[in-house]
């Protein structure tokens, strides 16, 4: 319980108008973004689907499973990432479409 | 303290097991009745838990899942020694000295047909211990010790591929034509094994695939997960005969073939005929749900599948019972049994694919539900199209 409180907080930006400004290290973007009644597209949660699919702009994010598995080398190489499966390791600004729905299946390369 | 306690039974479970097979002859027939009568009896005499306690250390709950890899370990060693011409590690004096039974001289009267009821056990032990733990532990994608413990877990059915094919397939197609672990109406439980185990490793070998070519790394390498995975079973299959040479090996295969088989026979129970239009969002009724207090504490709410479906990413101890939502026929034991006789299942689940297409369907799937009983070769599901 203690390291919640200790945990590193940091900002979460959303398409440069939604500012999350304290949200801990130790939680996806997708689970913040949620607590702050955003409502950020999502479906699976497991990292399998890609519906929360959003462009990391700024700031670093550790990845917990490969994005790989969903997103095309083209989406990865412009900075996609899931935000289900991302936690913030500094200050992020992020872009994404609130509207998407989730990712029909990624052509095969 | 008991809401921490329940989730231990199936390690009281383990122990019955190791006990049961160190004892030999007809104490492998008796461990084995103790674990039919418990999980099946006791969902039909124990009725449901819907309860959803708060947990303050959920640490100690994934520890308490972490400790099936070492009872495991365990497990397959003592049958092992079963088998092997040797005292391996001078298991049997040990066990001797400690409380008197002759262990070795049990172990040399143990019959044939015994060692056939310890391939049935010990599949169904494993099934439980290490499959459906290593399901649990595999969807940690926070906790890396679990994702690994879970795959070795899965190892000792062949099935560390799971780990891959389970997440990154199943949970994406679940209850749609894509999904290997999907049975759609009118297939038999016997087919299912065979199909989905492999479209499943197959599925698995795509996906894992697809993601070394996104990431141009090469296929045939070290990157590659499922060589890793299937790997791993060689690694435990090597032990094995180490241990106890070509008699533990057949032992073995045997019985992780069947372990991994009643793997697939419960994916058969918990999506039986569902369908589900493809990019839609997976929601409570897309899985066969139970809240029985047995199969729900031995299998740490996996019976809670409904939930688990449309929210993949909770712990166990945080998934909801859903009493709305559609409900298996009974517990997991005794749905499984149900399964092995076909032309019953198939007559048992018709009420309830008519109700579920009556209530649960949306408009779209309830179109793909008659088109489901049109091909499911089953006369009485044909009638009700």
């Amino acid at each position: 319980m203690l390291s919640m409180f200790t945990a590193k907080q940091v900002s979460l930006t959303i398409n440069d108008e939604i500012v999350i400004a304290q949200t801990s290290v130790k939680h996806s973007i997708l689970t913040a973004a949620l607590a702050a009644n955003i409502a950020f597209p999502h479906h699976c949660r497991v990292g399998s689907c890609g519906a929360c699919r959003c462009k990391l702009v700024a700031g670093e994010v550790k990845q917990l499973t490969d994005s790989a598995y969903v997103l095309s080398a083209d989406a990865i190489a412009q900075g996609m990432i899931l935000a289900c499966q991302s936690l913030p390791k500094t200050d992020i600004n992020i872009q994404l479409n609130l509207h998407q729905r989730p990712l029909a299946d990624e052509p095969q390369e | 303290m008991f809401k921490y306690l329940k989730f231990m039974s199936f390690h009281l479970m383990a122990v019955i097991a190791i006990t049961s097979i160190t004892l030999g002859g007809t104490y492998i027939s008796i461990g084995f009745a103790i674990w039919v009568a418990v999980y099946l009896g006791g969902d039909i005499v124990f009725g449901n838990d819907t309860e959803t306690p708060q947990y303050r250390y959920p640490a100690l709950l994934t520890w308490q899942l972490w400790l099936a890899l070492p009872l495991t370990v365990i497990l397959i060693f003592v049958c092992c020694w079963q088998f092997a011409s040797q005292d391996i590690g001078q298991y049997g004096a040990w066990v001797s000295s400690l409380t008197g039974y002759d262990a070795l001289s049990a172990r040399q009267n143990t019959s044939v047909i015994q060692y056939g009821v310890m391939v049935i056990y010990l599949g169904l032990v494993v099934g439980v211990m290490a499959t459906i733990t290593g399901h649990e532990l595999t969807h940690r994608t926070w906790q890396p010790v679990s994702l690994l413990i879970g795959r070795w877990l899965l190892a000792f059915s062949f099935d560390a591929n799971f780990a891959i094919e389970h997440v990154y397939g199943h949970h994406k197609y679940v209850s749609t034509l894509n999904d290997p672990a999907t049975a759609p109406r009118g297939r038999s439980v016997y087919a299912h094994i065979i199909i989905s185990t492999i479209k499943g490793n197959i599925s698995a070998w795509h996906i894992e695939q697809q993601r070394l070519v996104r990431k141009q790394l090469a296929v045939w390498s070290w990157h590659n997960k499922a060589l890793r995975g299937y790997a791993m079973s060689v690694a435990i299959m090597v032990w094995v005969f180490w241990l106890a040479g070509w008699q533990g090996l057949s032992f073995f295969v045997l019985m992780a073939l069947w372990a991994k088989a009643t793997l697939e026979i419960v994916n058969y129970m918990e999506h039986y005929g569902l369908v589900r239009e493809l990019n839609s969002p997976v929601k409570p009724h897309h899985s066969w749900n139970t809240n029985k207090r047995v199969s729900s504490w031995a299998m740490f709410n996996l019976t809670r599948h409904s939930h688990h479906h449309a929210q993949g990413q909770l712990p166990y101890h945080q998934l909801s019972p859903y009493p709305d939502a559609p409900q298996m026929i009974g517990g997991y034991l005794s749905t499984f049994v149900l399964t092995l006789i076909p032309p019953l299942w198939h007559r048992l689940m018709l009420p309830k694919l008519q109700h579920w297409d009556a209530h649960f369907a949306t408009p779209a799937e309830y179109h793909m539900a008659q088109q489901a009983n049109q091909q499911s070769g089953i006369a009485a599901y044909q009638a009700c199209a």
